[in-house]
């Protein structure tokens, strides 16, 4: 099996699997449907592994059209806004991926694989997808709260999410805190900043 | 008449040396403790019927690749079993690349098994990233609860592997740079990790179980 198979494979048995769950496919492996105030994208990144089977794990993700214009400009829509693997979300968080040869082994993997997605994936997406939820718990200080954002992403979600509630001197503060407090970082901290303080500004 | 005879003297033994021609190629290769391995261990059995069976490929050592090579130029002729000995050098040499692969994949698996034993959690693995210089594959991506901060790592597992600084090194490193320096988000099913920082990493693979 090379991987481009695995992949069709996986994609043919995965688009039974969304539309079940009324998702339509974006492209192979992403499927997405409207869910409060955002679209819930679920990706499905496939590997080889070199001991013979294909593996594959699930990403959850939110993409809130209202903040996109802000934070990523024109990014694919298939770029989630916030994102969880679904393995972080289960109890023990350790990182897992479901194993296959072959569709018969797809099909043996059909009840976990909707469990999780029914138990797991769409009660997270249910509970983030709309902004003040999301704002609550990207202004927590505690890091393990913010999905898998790292700090610079974190504050720039949360001030896209200040000015779309209208808090635009708010906005623009979060970012220029950030931006003195880094003032002396590596571009990669600084530059995402600075271009989400840019189309903020512009927005004004 | 006695020229005749000879003729067919000579034609018969042709023959008898084209029917050992096989086997004689096939001893040819045993030098390579894998190409012993691969004859021995497909002359047994129906090669092609195994050849396909993928669950069983790593326990012979092949990847899928090398076995479908073999197969595809295998349907040229009605002999499997001579499939695998005209092609061993072939085998084994891909056998070889393989054997470093799953070192590798032994190596990552227990690497993550480390990494979260001390508290850190996997987000990915075997996630790409676009640089300047190209794509850049990072084999884990992890993060740090206690932090937030979510970083690249390649895991070599021999120091050969370690300290290589071909085309291709040199492509990861200029990338790994860029990363360091600029920061990127991932791209294809893994979409929207952003990480900022990369690590090069040793890591001998355990034995194999």
């Amino acid at each position: 099996m090379k991987l481009d198979s695995a992949k069709q494979l996986l994609d043919s048995f995965l688009q039974n699997v969304a539309s079940a769950l009324d998702f339509q496919r974006v492209e192979r492996l992403v499927y997405t449907r409207p869910i409060n105030e955002a679209a819930v994208l679920l990706s499905f990144p496939c590997r080889l592994d070199p001991r013979g089977p294909g593996c594959f794990g699930c990403n959850v993700g939110l993409r809130f059209q209202s903040l996109e214009p802000f934070l990523q400009g024109e990014a694919k829509p298939i770029v989630p806004t916030i994102m969880m693997p679904l393995h972080l979300l289960r109890e023990n968080k350790s990182f897992t991926e479901w194993q296959f040869y072959a569709t018969d082994d797809l099909e043996r993997l059909r009840d976990a694989v909707v469990r999780d997605l029914t138990k797991i994936a769409l009660p997270f997406a249910e509970r983030y997808s709309n902004l003040p939820e999301l704002r609550r718990r990207l202004e927590s200080s505690i890091p393990n709260d913010w999905f898998i954002l790292g700090p610079e992403q974190r504050l720039n979600v949360l001030a896209a999410v200040q000015f779309v509630q209208g808090d635009k001197p708010g906005a623009l503060k979060t970012l220029d805190d950030a931006l003195l407090e880094r003032k002396a970082a590596l571009p990669s901290k600084r530059l995402p900043i600075e271009a989400v303080r840019r189309r903020l500004g512009e927005a004004i | 008449m006695k020229r005749l005879a000879h003729f067919w003297l000579l034609v018969a033994v042709a023959c008898l040396f084209g029917s050992l021609s096989w086997p004689i190629q096939a001893l040819g290769h045993t030098s390579s403790p894998a190409t012993c391995f691969s004859i021995s261990r497909y002359d047994g059995h129906n090669a092609s019927k195994i050849a396909y069976d993928a669950p069983l490929l790593p326990e012979y050592g092949y990847d899928s690749d090398s076995v479908l090579l073999a197969n595809e130029k295998g349907n040229q002729t009605t002999r499997p079993d001579g499939v695998f000995a005209k092609f061993a050098g072939f085998l084994a040499a891909k056998t070889g690349v393989n054997a470093n692969r799953l070192a590798g994949a032994r190596a990552v698996d227990d690497f993550i098994a480390n990494a979260e034993a001390n508290g850190m959690q996997v987000v990915g693995r075997e996630t790409t990233f676009n640089t300047p210089f190209g794509a850049r594959r990072m084999d884990v991506i992890l993060l740090n609860p206690q932090t937030g901060s979510i970083g690249g790592v390649e895991v070599k597992s021999s120091l050969g592997a370690f300290k290589c600084f071909d085309a291709d090194a040199r492509q990861q490193f200029s990338a790994d740079r860029w990363i360091n320096t600029f920061g990127a988000t991932s791209v294809g099913e893994q979409s929207g990790i952003t990480i900022n920082n990369t690590l090069k990493i040793l890591w001998p693979a355990p034995p194999e179980p």
